[in-house]
């Protein structure tokens, strides 16, 4: 009850998508993304503080924090739980922003066809392979190591800005 | 197979994001969406996929403008009159906005003099030649203020007169300010629900609006030439009889401020002398007689040298200019 409190908090609207799977009993996992702005509260050098809110309007160069919460509300474990997330239209990916406790984070620049960590990533410029800069990024993964027990949230994190 | 199925989806999300880009930024009102895929295996090898919730941001107007010169100095002479300075507005924000203008001569810091605003002193370049002319519409405030798109801009000419007792060397200074419509302030500064699509409106880096001065330089160019010839007789002396050679020496030497544009020298060939061919320097380098291929040209209707100087300022130095004539 408390995610649904916080994705009402952020403005968003909870949905979960059925699966897509006909066969399959419904989701009893619950995923949201939410999308919060860093504000100063105080700028008083040496003191700064800052909170994050919900993020509905955005003005350019603002950086967005994306956090994605995965929930296990089944009473089974989930193995091989994996998260792509495209890096929204208008932003770019941050460098090294993808976070994730337990988690192995690759990145695509191919618009999710292909993947791989960070610094084996590469791309083809006319003719020749080179490592994708952050902000060619067009997907993000995160694959849990381990499965997630019931009840248990994983987290996915990452930073976009806004252009 | 289990990529396969998420990349379809995944594909259409960006496939499906109608979004336009510009220069100047995402366009105001604009929505960024995003949504994650999810999948797991559940028991022993039921391949589940989801999706979150859909992550709606929406963009806000930014208000923000930017003015250029196209000549940061012009020069310009005591008591001339409609002498114009030529800005370009850019609205640099991500919106469409309309801005207030105004033009200010007098007492705008820094200058020597106030030059005088036309009535009215801000035109539009209506018919776009990049300088002031008849049919150029008069800006009138609050009746045809401009409103620009994002990245659009807008030439703008601002009229003074200048002073007849300014004299050489004086600066003045006459400045154009844009104000976007609506609002100005610090940057970061909020003006509620009125941008675009009535998504809110904030001041950009530039605080919305824009001021820039343009001057004003009395500039009195003056070219002095001295001439000076030398006379060598076919006898080794220096008599002017028939036959001898006489080598004229002209040097121009600008002075003063400013530019004398494209400034020309002629002089013509004495009566019962003979220009002698491919005898014509300039700076001690040789020109040739025909016209259009260097700076210089022997003309010989009427019988006479011409030298192209180009633009010359104090800066340029004196000119030196050699040929010689025979005595018939």
């Amino acid at each position: 009850m408390l995610i649904w409190a916080v994705a009402l908090a952020a403005g968003l609207q909870p949905l979960i998508q059925p699966v897509t799977h006909a066969d399959e009993q419904p989701s009893d996992v619950l995923t949201e993304l939410i999308a919060e702005v860093r504000e100063n509260v105080s700028t008083t050098p040496g003191r700064e503080l800052y909170r994050f809110v919900p993020a509905r309007l955005l003005e350019q160069g603002q950086v967005v924090y994306y956090t994605l919460r995965i929930t296990n509300q089944t009473s089974v474990p989930l193995r091989n739980v994996a998260v792509v997330q495209p890096v929204p239209a208008n932003t770019l990916y941050l460098a090294d922003s993808a976070s994730g406790p337990g988690a192995a984070v690759s990145f695509s620049a191919d618009g999710g066809r292909t993947f791989a960590p960070s610094d084996s990533l590469m791309i083809e410029v006319e003719g020749s392979s080179q490592l994708a800069h952050a902000a060619q990024y067009t997907h993000i993964r995160w694959q849990l190591r381990n499965p997630l027990a019931p009840g248990a949230t994983a987290l996915a994190r990452f930073r976009a800005t806004f252009r | 197979m289990v990529r396969a199925r998420w990349l379809s989806v995944a594909g259409i999300a960006v496939l499906g994001a109608p979004f336009a880009s510009h220069a100047a930024g995402t366009a105001a009102g604009t929505n960024i969406q995003s949504t994650a895929q999810v999948s797991y295996t559940l028991g022993s090898s039921t391949v589940v996929t989801a999706s979150s919730n859909t992550s709606t941001l929406r963009v806000a107007e930014r208000l923000d403008a930017v003015l250029t010169l196209a000549t940061a100095t012009v020069q310009t002479s005591p008591g001339a009159l409609a002498e114009e300075l030529i800005f370009t507005l850019t609205n640099t924000g991500n919106g469409i906005e309309t801005f207030n203008l105004t033009a200010l001569s007098a007492g705008v810091v820094g200058d020597d003099f106030d030059p005088t605003l036309a009535s009215p002193a801000i035109y539009f370049d209506t018919d776009d030649s990049g300088d002031f002319s008849g049919s150029d519409l008069a800006y009138n405030p609050g009746v045809n203020d401009p409103t620009l798109n994002a990245d659009q801009s807008v030439r703008l000419i601002v009229v003074n007169d200048i002073p007849g007792t300014v004299v050489n060397g004086n600066r003045g200074r006459s400045q154009l300010s844009a104000a976007a419509a609506t609002g100005t302030g610090t940057q970061g500064a909020s003006f509620g629900l009125t941008g675009d699509g009535g998504v809110e409106a904030v001041a950009g880096t530039t605080g919305g609006d824009a001021v820039l001065f343009g001057e004003y330089l009395v500039a009195d160019v003056q070219l002095t030439a001295v001439k000076s010839q030398s006379i060598l007789d076919l006898f080794g002396g220096a008599r002017p009889l028939p036959g001898a050679t006489i080598t004229y020496q002209i040097v121009v030497t600008p002075s003063g401020t400013g530019t004398a544009a494209n400034a020309g020298f002629t002089d013509p060939i004495p009566a019962n002398t003979t220009y002698v061919t491919g005898s014509l320097q300039l700076n001690g380098a040789a020109l040739t007689d025909t016209a259009g291929d260097d700076a210089g040209t022997f003309g010989s209707a009427p019988a006479e040298v011409r030298v192209n100087l180009g633009d010359l300022s104090g800066a340029s130095g004196p000119q030196t200019i050699r040929f010689a004539v025979t005595i018939n």
